[in-house]
């Protein structure tokens, strides 16, 4: 097997897309929780966590078929390609890089179980042949968790080695935490409160400000 | 001869007490306060040990104040967001440095009209008015809120301070109070919360000419104008689609330049979100540890006006000694007021020639 992609590696060239899956996600979490909050009548609702679970990734699949391409259709114009998975599973390509979407708990990696297509996944061994130059991607895992009451709370990233029907069986070469830069695109403001000014360049003088003619030559008291 | 109100608007501008003034320079505390009322005049000795405590030239205190400056908003505050020394403090300095300005204008040309109205409508509509008024598309987000404001006529000062619970205060001055005057006193504050301060104190101009009624009410009013006025109800009806996430307002902030903080209560307000969903928004933003170092910086937006009459009367680089000498001020405090502004000053000499055509050289007179 080829040498293991750094996590750092990873990140960096995942560092477009990252945004748009976490706005995805972040995306249909809210829907989620707004749907379970619109069936809520005077009492409280315990939310399905199948069902939140479901219309995350849902809403969070049309955040991605926005902004990026769906190989479904057989198209190719867009930055990434997302596969179909049944049950609305989430499932992109991009560059070297194959990931599977999954819910997480606990920062856990879920189990394959008896799923032949996940363990064979979780082996970096191919299966989904409908993907282009399938033989060059490495297989991740995208762990998105939530926090109470259903709010989009962090997003990791791991790859596989090996996974079965047991918890010990699932091993991992890595597994990170996605840091926000990562995820917003943007840094927080300087911690020392500086803000950034206008620029000498950008100074644009007033138009209709001038010298009164008749007293160009002589100031010498302003008060 | 001397103004006694000189020596305590010099005192109050550098944060003494009547007795700590009293004590540096060994005279009894009462005598400080009979001075600044001008029921005594100082002998030389006492004026010089006044003068040199104080860090003003002796010629500052033999000139009289001929300017009527009200406190305007700074009177909201009173009690509440600032001391009682730190209001003196901005009030005195920006009182001051408003008579230089007045000098100033007194040798330039500006034909542009006073456009800000004076309303007795609702908060929004007076929002919508005062955007007409000043030429602003009813439903864009405002580039450069400094900028318009110049441009109509709106003198924004800022002061080279650093006051932690307030940014700005605004007043009518002049006779007939006709000026209206914004005071920027928050040097460190970001971009997004001085635009927001700049637009609240503009809701204080047009809505609060007669400071009445509760003064809670009157700041909700305000904050209420400002919301308004930065983000348009109708244009945030079209950008605030539920359910609102924070990575959405991290975009809208880029575009409308407001905190996400604002724009999550410019959604409440305006029923776009429930209160159940701003809460789960706040919970987001304090779990990012956005709360006090929000995403997304907006550019601070530096007043021009001042820094070009300056620039004008005085020259690129800005000969400060001059205007030191012309008003009777310390040349730290002339420059340091003045560098708050937008100012040329930086470029090389090659580079103001070539861009800032508009400024003419000052001819001094010779002595």
């Amino acid at each position: 097997m080829e040498n293991v992609p750094r996590p750092d590696a990873v990140l960096n060239d995942w560092a477009p897309i990252l945004p748009i899956i976490h706005e995805g996600l972040e995306k249909g979490a809210a829907q989620a929780l707004n749907f379970f909050d619109q069936l809520e009548e005077g009492h409280r609702r315990p939310i399905d966590p199948h069902l939140a679970a479901y219309l995350t990734r849902f809403y969070a699949r049309i955040k991605l078929r926005e902004e990026g391409h769906n190989v479904e259709n057989g198209e190719n114009c867009g930055e990434y390609k997302l596969n179909y998975v049944p049950n609305c599973g989430l499932y992109l390509a991009y560059k070297q890089y194959k990931a599977k979407i999954f819910k997480s708990k606990n920062s856990e990696v879920p189990i394959p179980g008896n799923s032949i297509s996940k363990q064979r996944y979780y082996e970096q061994m191919d299966f989904f042949p409908n993907l282009e130059g399938t033989n060059n991607y490495w297989n991740l895992i995208l762990l998105w968790e939530v926090k109470p009451p259903y709010l989009l709370d962090s997003l990791s990233i791991a790859c596989p080695q090996s996974g079965g029907r047991t918890k010990n069986s699932v091993i991992m070469h890595w597994h990170v935490l996605v840091p926000p830069a990562y995820l917003y695109g943007v840094e927080p403001s300087s911690p020392d409160g500086s803000a950034p000014t206008t620029q000498a360049q950008d100074i644009e003088d007033l138009e209709k400000v001038t010298l009164k003619k008749e007293i160009e030559v002589e100031i010498d008291n302003i008060i | 001869m001397i103004y006694g109100e000189r020596v305590k608007q010099a005192r109050e501008l550098i944060g003494l007490t009547q007795v700590a003034l009293a004590e540096s320079i060994g005279v009894h505390p009462s005598e400080i306060g009979q001075i600044e009322t001008g029921r005594i005049t100082p002998g030389e000795e006492v004026l010089q040990r006044i003068a040199f405590r104080l860090g003003f030239p002796i010629s500052f205190f033999k000139q009289p104040v001929s300017i009527e400056f009200p406190l305007g908003s700074l009177l909201y505050r009173a009690r509440t967001a600032i001391s009682k020394r730190d209001r003196c403090k901005v009030y005195q300095h920006s009182q001051i440095f408003y008579e230089v300005i007045n000098g100033f204008e007194k040798h330039i040309q500006n034909d542009t009209p006073y456009c800000l109205p004076r309303l007795d409508d609702t908060p929004k509509d007076a929002a919508i008015l005062t955007r007409s008024a000043l030429g602003l598309s009813p439903d864009a987000p405002i580039n450069n809120l400094v900028s318009t404001l110049e441009k109509n006529r709106i003198l924004v000062m800022a002061l080279p301070t650093n006051m932690e619970n307030i940014d700005a205060f605004s007043l009518w001055v002049g006779d007939e109070k006709k000026r209206p005057v914004i005071v920027l006193v928050n040097n460190f504050a970001p971009g997004d919360r001085l635009r927001w301060s700049i637009a609240h104190e503009l809701g204080h101009l047009v809505l609060h000419q007669v400071m009445q009624g509760d003064i809670a009410n009157l700041e909700k009013e305000a904050n209420a104008f400002a919301g308004e006025f930065l983000m348009p109800g109708d244009a945030a009806f079209k950008e605030l689609v539920p359910p609102v996430t924070l990575t959405e307002l991290m975009h809208l902030k880029e575009r409308w330049k407001m905190s996400i903080q604002a724009l999550m209560l410019r959604a409440l307000r305006l029923e776009v979100i429930s209160s159940r969903q701003y809460k789960y928004l706040m919970y987001q933003l304090i779990n990012r540890d956005w709360k006090k170092r929000e995403p997304v910086d907006i550019p601070v937006e530096k007043p021009r006006f001042i820094g070009q009459i300056a620039e004008i009367l005085y020259g690129v680089p800005i000969d400060y000694k001059s205007i030191a000498a012309h008003t009777n001020l310390p040349i730290q405090l002339i420059r340091s007021t003045i560098q708050a502004h937008a100012i040329r000053s930086t470029l090389s000499k090659k580079e103001s020639s070539d861009g800032g055509s508009k400024i003419i050289n000052f001819i001094k007179k010779e002595d």
